[in-house]
């Protein structure tokens, strides 16, 4: 049995030893908000928190992820309040197919936690900081603009 | 994926132990290199043994070197203030490798035992000597433009890809081991990553089961003014092309002494010591850099495509020293 | 319509945006279903030859396996649409057909498991013997087949010999791959034998009349579902090879089965953009006035037998260069060159993408070589009309575009030497070129229906069109809450269904187009059918109160809009301006794009803030084309060296520039629709990589020509150029 906390709440899960911690989210807790964009650490579509930190899910296997917190997008709402990061995806329009985007917005949350001064943080450092996830339709202006909004 | 046992190692010498009696066992760490080849099939362990919770997670600093635990992640490594201090070339290096999330799963002792990144390795129906012993090496008739051009043989040309190990390259960096006898190995870096030779399925001095607890980079005044610089294809999140680890020491405009290291066109982490000699007692001006990066590539070899890297390196080896010189000191 | 309508043009917000936003939109990948059983497959090792035996023993021992399929037992499937307009298959030849291997990664098998882990790990097992041939994979190497199809007017050839100015250069560009982000994904379910696809696709209709036909039902037996596809760029269009296996193998299993190719099968097994070598022969005045353009493009396609069987896919390059500017003398060849590849298709502008990168190329070279500034050398060759057919543009803004992207650039300090502009290390150079795609209309229908509800009513758009994240929800629910005068919350919008109203596939920037003047139609209908109620032709319009005198809970109607009538008088394009800036560092091999300027004519915007995304995700289409994006194969062993996302690399986020795009207001194309939109889902594209090669050469004074423009070929066009 493996036991996963995710979004606060706890799991015991039947699993494979080589399922992945994102084919358990998706294939066994229903949680498909996290996208498998290359399964090989190559886009960043799967990104998901680990205790608070940014982690790609398809290369992390879920057996040892026991004993951590594990956030997923289907968690930052409160109810109908969303995340300051998903209302501010939605005003500037920084999604196009959508495919990207939880990925997108768990790596931004992410990397606004892990800098101490946020309002140093310029457009190139958020390129660069977000450099590892992949948009194939180009969100990426807007994306800068969402994240901008919320840093300040 | 075959399937494979999954065991948590509890301590050092049972971890090192498990993987020594198994032949088919190997360390978990991270995951993030290993998980990727597993799913490619190049790698089918038949037991995973995870060192992510043993003791080996911290960086324990004095005045005479650093103590880096072989689980400490990359991004643990690279944000440390006295690492950033006394050896920013580490933290440059790791910084211009993987993405953000990469950084937070892998580990320092995952990165340097990362393999080839050669697309013949990891095509499980290609002819390769690193995956299969005696296959053949297909990039010696196939795509080479990423192959090395430096410590290639004909039974392997693939580039190692570690930008850390770039950087240990010029810091007298050591490793760690626990050997799954018991037994521990204290390893310099200089010769711990092995030329592929007639040999190249193994891409380092290590024996089956032996576990790296620690690395750890001594005390050294020239890595104080240490830089890494590194050209890729794409603007971040890509593997380099070409890029240098470099460190000077300055006196009144002259070299007092210089290391320099090549990545990303090397079979294993490259070394220039002779470049770094000639520069010895020069004015650190350009001219002397472009001799240092021509002698630095002077053994370089070419083949169909990959030629580019040759010239490419050098002009890298001159940019690093030159930023690295113009650094207030 | 009038362009003042209150909505119509304005940012609205992306009505599937929370969905989306909260993980909550369902792609096919993510839906399950009890039972559901998971497939995985085996690709061929080589790239021509025979299959000479596939044993299944040790996979079929492996945990989990419920089926294995193979040639020797996939079972019927019958005849495949194609080119009849209904659905398309990548090859005629269903999958699993015999032993042929016609390229590398072709499906050889199909293993289908309790889990994914169990499936992948058994098709690993799978043992294919092979009996290999010879096989071609680089088009400099194989022999081209000409097409009889040659678009010409006036004598190339004279004018070509006697001309003043002369042009004649090479270009190329890569096998480049649409890889969307999702991966191609099919979950296949029968349902008392009936046929249930959950599909990533362009084109529910087309998969449905492929499935129909594959296994002998009527069309209203088989239902195709897409709500969100997680992009596509022209990738979904066919109904792929793993979408029959999952719905064969389902029908076996009588279970439903999922499919979701691997990335590495996304880029092998998808036809990419075909490779291209173009030349491109200009003859011009001294004052830059063109007199002839020729145009002779090899691109590849599959096998010998893909030009043998049928009309071979072609990459329509000349579609634009023959129409875009006033030339009297044209001709157009096209050779295609059979490859063991997998048969390449539609990326985003096809055609527009590749063709505009040659001829915008010489262009800019004719103009160094004229004296001319790029950008009075295109104002010169300016048509008001088709080049080729002649026929007006019946709007047509392309000179505003130059002027006003000029403008927003600062085009006029641009100093046309090159290596006049440097900042620290680094060169800097100004390019621009034109931008164009034709405006597309197909025939579709659309169903409004107005519900009376508590407070009000409630409306429902429907139609079978997809979004691809192309902004059609946004778009439709602007047109219908504009047209009925409501706010945007009491508008829903249903897509992606075989049950609803027939739409036709995402694509050539057609949706829009052809979709929202139908979601009009279909309000105007229901306004007409309600307004009658009024007591009063002055009136005011309260549905609520109209229907309830109607005596009505509910009212719908259908809008087409109708195939484009055959002799029309005008044609319909979309054209605009873009201007690049880059900063070159020659030693390191590198090129960065530093702001990209691009203004538009795309007719009447229908919804700005959708708009802007897909001229913005054009634009940074356009920087992966012209920097990053190449497809090779070993030419010797056939490996597909760029089969995954760290080997074929996408632009990330530190690759953008600043980008600023911009459209022309009240320039609705209202010939062409009752709206006047014409689509803007891949202009943005289409003048990128010319104006950066412009820029690039502006900035070191070194003429590349073959894409994409990385350091390797940067540093040895340097070493041959005499500057350096
Ligand atoms: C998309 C992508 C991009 C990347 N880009 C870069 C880049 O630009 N530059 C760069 O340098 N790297 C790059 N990497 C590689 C990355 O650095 C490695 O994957 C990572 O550092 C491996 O660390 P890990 O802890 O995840 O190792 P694991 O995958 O857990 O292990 C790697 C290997 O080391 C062995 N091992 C692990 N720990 C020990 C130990 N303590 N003792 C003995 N053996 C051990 C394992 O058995 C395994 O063979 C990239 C990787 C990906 C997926
Ligand atoms: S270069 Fe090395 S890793 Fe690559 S195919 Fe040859 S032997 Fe294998
Ligand atoms: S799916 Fe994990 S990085 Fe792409
Ligand atoms: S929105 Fe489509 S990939 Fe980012």
């Amino acid at each position: 049995m493996v036991r996963l906390s995710v979004n606060g709440e706890r799991h015991e899960l039947d699993l494979d030893p080589r399922t992945t911690l994102l084919d358990a989210l998706r294939d066994h807790l229903g949680l498909t908000g996290t996208k498998k964009g290359c399964d090989h650490g190559q886009c960043g579509a799967c990104t998901v928190h680990v205790d608070g930190r940014r982690v790609l899910s398809c290369l992390a296997l879920a057996v040892a992820q026991q004993g951590r917190e594990i956030g997923t997008i289907e968690g930052l709402a409160r109810g109908d309040h969303l995340h300051p990061m998903q209302l501010a995806f939605i005003e500037c329009d920084a999604l196009q197919c959508g495919f990207c985007t939880p990925g997108q917005i768990m790596s931004a949350i992410a990397m606004l936690a892990e800098v101490e001064h946020r309002r140093q943080l310029d457009d190139v450092a958020i390129r660069e900081r977000m450099s590892g996830n992949l948009c194939r339709c180009g969100a990426y202006p807007n994306i800068l603009a969402a994240i901008r909004r919320v840093r300040t | 994926m075959r399937p494979f046992t999954y065991v948590e190692g509890i301590s050092v010498a049972d971890a090192a132990a498990a993987v020594h009696a198994a032949p088919a066992a190997m360390f978990l760490a991270g995951g993030t290199a290993i998980v990727d080849l597993m799913k490619l099939g190049v790698l089918a362990p038949a037991a995973l043994v995870d060192v992510q919770r043993l003791p080996l997670g911290d960086i324990e600093l004095d005045d005479r070197r650093a103590r880096i635990g072989a689980c400490v992640r990359n991004a643990q490594l690279a944000e440390h203030p006295e690492i950033r201090a006394r050896w920013p070339v580490v933290r440059e290096a790791l910084l211009s490798g993987m993405s953000a999330q990469l950084r937070n799963m892998s580990t320092v002792a995952g990165n340097i035992l990362q393999r080839t990144r050669c697309p013949y390795y990891r095509d499980p129906h290609s002819a390769c000597n690193k995956r299969v012993p005696g296959s053949g090496c297909a990039v010696q008739t196939g795509w080479d433009r990423d192959a090395a051009v430096l410590g290639g043989s004909p039974h392997c040309l693939a580039v190692f890809p570690s930008d850390l190990a770039t950087a240990l390259a010029i810091l007298d960096a050591i490793v760690y081991t626990r050997r799954g006898d018991g037994g521990a190995r204290r390893l310099p870096f200089d010769g711990f990553h092995r030329l592929p030779g007639d040999t190249p399925e193994r891409d380092t001095v290590l024996d089956h089961g032996e576990l790296v607890t620690h690395l750890e980079l001594p005390d050294l005044a020239i890595a104080r003014r240490s830089h890494y610089f590194k050209v890729r294809d794409r603007a971040s999140y890509d593997f380099a092309l070409a890029s240098a680890a470099v460190a000077l020491d300055l006196e009144r405009g002259h070299v007092r002494d210089a290391r320099i290291a090549l990545g990303g066109v090397a079979t294993r982490p490259w070394r220039c010591t002779a470049a770094e000699q000639s520069l010895r007692g020069k004015r650190a001006e350009l001219a002397s850099f472009r001799a240092a990066a021509d002698l630095a590539l002077a053994d370089a070899v070419a083949r169909t495509h990959n030629g580019f890297k040759i010239e490419l390196a050098r002009h890298v080896v001159v940019r690093a020293l030159s930023e690295l010189a113009a650094r207030p000191g | 319509m009038s362009t003042t309508s209150p909505r119509i043009g304005r940012p609205a917000e992306r009505i599937e945006a929370r969905i989306k936003v909260t993980g909550q939109a369902r792609y096919a990948a993510d839906v399950v279903l009890p039972g559901l059983a998971h497939a995985a497959y085996v690709g061929s090792a080589i790239a021509c030859g025979r299959v000479l035996a596939v044993d299944t023993a040790r996979a079929e021992q492996a945990g989990g396996v419920l089926l294995i399929l193979t040639h020797d037992n996939r079972g019927p499937l019958g005849d495949l649409p194609n080119g009849d307009g209904t659905g398309l298959t990548p090859d005629p030849r269903p999958p699993l057909a015999d032993d042929r291997i016609d390229y590398r990664g072709q499906i050889v098998a199909m293993v289908v498991a309790e889990s994914p882990e169990q499936a992948a790990h058994a098709a690993s097992l799978v043992e294919v013997r092979y009996e290999p041939a010879p096989f071609v994979v680089d088009i400099d190497d194989g022999a081209g087949t000409r097409l009889s199809d040659v678009p010409r007017r006036g004598d190339c050839a004279a004018a070509l010999r006697a001309a003043p100015v002369t042009i004649d250069v090479l270009y190329s560009t890569p096998i480049q791959h649409p890889c969307p982000l999702e991966p191609h994904a099919t979950v296949a379910h029968w349902v008392d034998h009936d046929l249930v696809v959950y599909d990533s696709t362009q084109w529910v209709l087309g998969d449905q009349a492929v499935l129909a036909r594959a296994f002998g039902l009527s069309n209203e037996r088989v239902r195709v579902l897409a709500p969100f596809v997680g992009g596509s760029f022209g990738s979904k269009v066919f109904t792929a090879a793993h979408t029959l296996l999952a719905a064969v193998a389902a029908r076996r299993l009588e279970r439903p089965v999922k499919s979701v190719l691997r990335r590495s099968e996304v880029l092998t097994t998808v036809g990419p953009r075909a490779a291209t070598r173009q030349r491109i022969q200009l003859a011009a005045e001294r004052d830059g006035r063109l007199i002839a353009l020729r145009h002779h493009t090899r691109s590849h396609c599959a096998t010998e037998r893909d030009v043998a069987d049928r009309d071979p896919f072609y990459e329509p390059t000349s579609g634009i260069t023959r129409v875009l500017y006033a030339c009297p003398n044209y001709e157009a060849v096209h050779d295609v060159v059979p490859l063991h590849l997998a048969k390449p298709g539609w990326m985003r502008a096809p055609g527009e993408a590749t063709g505009l990168w040659a001829l915008e190329g010489a262009l800019d070279e004719l103009a160094c070589e004229s004296g001319l500034d790029p950008l009075a050398l295109r104002m010169r060759n300016h048509s008001s009309r088709d080049a080729h057919t002649g026929k007006p543009y019946a709007s047509e803004h392309l000179r505003e575009c130059y002027e006003r992207g000029a403008e927003r650039f600062g085009w006029s300090r641009r100093e046309p030497r090159p290596r006049s502009m440097r900042d620290g290390d680094a060169w800097i150079g100004w390019g621009m070129a034109t931008a164009a795609h034709p405006g597309n209309r197909d025939p579709a229908s659309v169903r409004v229906r107005l519900d009376r509800e508590r407070g009000g009513v409630h409306v429902t758009v429907a139609t079978a069109g997809i979004d691809l994240g192309t902004g059609l929800y946004t778009a439709l629910a602007v047109v219908v809450a504009d047209a009925l005068d409501l706010p945007g919350e009491r508008v829903t919008v249903e897509l992606g269904d075989t049950r609803l109203p027939p739409a036709p596939m995402t694509g050539g920037s057609n949706l829009t187009a052809s979709v929202a003047p139908a979601a009009l139609a279909a309000c105007t209908r229901l306004r007409r059918r309600l307004l009658a109620f009024r007591r009063a032709p002055d009136e005011s319009a309260d549905w609520a109160e109209l229907l309830d005198r109607a005596g009505l809970g509910d009212i719908e109607a259908i809008g087409t809009t109708d195939a484009r009538p055959p002799g029309e008088r005008h044609a319909h394009h979309s054209f605009g301006a873009q201007f690049v800036e880059v900063r070159v560092v020659p030693e390191l091999g590198r090129i960065r794009v530093t702001r990209v300027v691009g203004v538009f004519d795309v007719g009447q915007v229908v919804d700005a803030t959708t708009t802007r995304s897909q001229l913005l995700g054009g634009v940074l289409f356009g920087v992966g084309q012209a920097l990053l994006e190449q497809q090779v194969h070993d030419p010797v062993h056939a490996l597909p060296v760029h089969a995954d996302l760290a080997g074929y690399l996408l632009p990330c986020h530190a690759d953008v520039p600043d980008i600023d795009v911009e459209w022309l207001d009240a320039v609705p194309d209202v010939t062409f629709n009752a709206i006047g939109c014409r689509g803007a889902g891949e202009i943005g594209i289409t003048g990128v990589a010319p104006a950066i090669a412009s820029a690039v050469h502006h900035a070191i004074g070194v003429r590349l020509r073959d894409l994409p423009l990385t350091p390797d070929r940067l540093l040895a066009a340097l070493a041959e150029s005499p500057r350096e």
